[in-house]
């Protein structure tokens, strides 16, 4: 965390998977959790802010919440959304419905 | 339910992949047919059954040693690239053994045009012309390198389907399909082996003013009630699984129409159901796509409603409208989404027998065919883009 609260910045591109703005599979979302070192960043106290490629295609539900689910499990779904910030907003649906997904907090089917 | 033979090695060549097809296909391959004849309608979201006919009867022709594959295809006057996609498949390992295609095509007409240009685009057979649609086939294992198949894969798909005929995709609608495509490959390549094809065409139906879109991706690996059977003992969702089978048993339910199969096939498609098993944001794949499908017919022409089917071993499962995904009325579902495939809305029956049935073929692993009309919300003319 910068001393001057900076919003620390994390390019999606630089993390997601190589060569590619297509943001798909739930291992690949966890791996761009660890390089991201969104572990640390949950329990920091500024902003972060991840930065979507602009030509970026898609980003599937999967993804978002191989790299996202724990950080919301941490922070809580309004925590979550005061920390990470999304820029731009081209992926709202799919992270409102991960929110939720992980807000359910299911375990087992029927 | 009986053993499966083991999976189908993507790196089989020819008749070798082939006979792992048919033994995994169940064909017995004990008649040779002299002629693979098409049916009128070639489709599986129409006649699943003599869509795999024409599949079992190349697969019997090439293991029984014939070099040539002589496909009748003067009475088809329906094709869908469901069919053209996995017949194209078969032909492609044949022709690896030096096996020639030969086609008696269609009489003049859409028809026609349609399947001269997948033989052009997925055989290689036949001249270029002005076939009116745009058709691929794409075989996964060719871009597989451990992370980014399915990203890679999409990205193929989608190269192709968003800029055509004069137009591009808008991008929502774009970004909802890339995020179907992508899920679904996803899902394909982590639970499959690995091996996955998936084929796309654009065309204009006559007399429809919309153009068509058609996506099929295929693998085979295991099928879905296959994958859920395979859950690791003690997996958190096994128990779920086993009293859902104890009390279809115990109730009677199951019959001939209504076996293990179509029931965990049912299952596997619920939303949060997971061979994983246990966490909540897992099992979100058959959620994302039934739920694109769903929105697809609620935004639909009604003169052209979009299907989808999925075929998975001997199961068939239809998507025409008449049931959808609905929040859950089941305490211990917590919020899930629900899609029992019945009036009653009640995983204790069965399906609706013209939604899941079924066949009397078994495809060797899991198909997803969809079709759907190109309405203007989901274009922009290049001068836009």
């Amino acid at each position: 965390m910068s001393a001057t609260n900076e919003p620390i910045e994390i390019d999606l591109a630089a993390v997601g998977i190589q060569g590619t703005t297509i943001f798909v599979g739930y291992q690949n979302g966890a791996n761009a959790r660890e390089r991201a070192g969104l572990d640390l960043l949950d329990h920091g106290a500024g902003q972060v802010v991840i930065r979507i490629p602009p030509d970026s295609l898609t980003m599937t539900s999967s993804f978002f919440m191989g790299m996202f689910e724990r950080s919301i499990g941490v922070l809580g779904p309004e925590g979550f959304a005061r920390r990470y910030r999304f820029e731009p907003r081209h992926f709202d649906d799919v992270i409102a419905q991960g929110i939720a997904d992980v807000e359910r907090g299911l375990v087992g089917a029927l | 339910m009986e053993e499966e033979p083991g999976p189908l090695d993507p790196a089989l060549v020819g008749a070798a992949y082939l006979r792992r097809y048919a033994l995994r296909a169940g064909i017995a391959g004990d008649t040779v047919p002299a002629t693979i004849v098409y049916p009128r309608v070639y489709s599986f979201l129409e006649d699943p059954d003599a869509a795999l006919d024409v599949s079992a009867g190349i697969v019997a022709r090439v293991l029984g040693g014939a070099k040539d594959l002589p496909l009748d295809q003067r009475a088809c006057a329906e094709a869908g690239l469901c069919a053209e996609a996995l017949s194209a498949a078969l032909v492609r390992k044949a022709q690896e053994d030096g096996v020639q295609a030969r086609r008696l095509r269609p009489d003049a007409g859409a028809c026609a045009e349609f399947v001269d240009a997948c033989a052009l685009a997925n055989w290689g057979e036949g001249e270029p012309g002005e076939a009116g649609c745009v058709v691929d086939l794409l075989r996964t294992s060719q871009y597989f390198r451990s992370d980014r198949g399915a990203a890679d894969a999409t990205e193929a798909v989608m190269d192709r389907l968003r800029y055509t005929r004069g137009q591009r995709l808008e991008a929502s609608f774009a970004q909802r399909l890339g995020g179907v495509l992508g899920e679904a490959l996803d899902n394909a390549l982590t639970y499959g082996d690995g091996d996955c094809w998936i084929a796309s065409a654009i065309r204009r139906p006559p007399g429809s003013r919309f153009d068509e879109m058609e996506i099929v991706m295929f693998n085979f690996g295991p099928p879905l009630h296959r994958t859920l059977l395979g859950m690791a003992e003690g997996a958190p969702q096994k128990p779920d699984l086993e009293t859902l089978l104890a009390r279809h048993r115990d109730e009677g339910r199951f019959t001939p129409a209504w076996t293990p199969e179509e029931l965990l096939t049912r299952h596997a498609l619920q939303d949060g159901v997971s061979c994983v098993g246990g966490r909540s944001t897992r099992g979100a794949g058959s959620r994302t796509i039934i739920g694109f499908f769903d929105r697809l017919h609620a935004e639909c022409a009604p003169e052209r409603p979009p299907r989808m089917a999925i075929v998975s071993g001997r199961v068939y499962v239809c998507f025409d409208g008449t049931y959808r995904l609905r929040p859950t009325t089941s305490p211990t579902r917590n919020r899930r989404f629900d899609i029992p495939f019945n009036p009653e809305e009640d995983f204790g029956l069965p399906a609706d027998p013209r939604s899941i049935r079924r066949l009397r073929n078994a495809f060797p692993g899991t198909l997803i065919a969809l079709r759907f009309a190109l309405q203007d919300a989901y274009l922009q003319s290049e001068e836009h883009a």
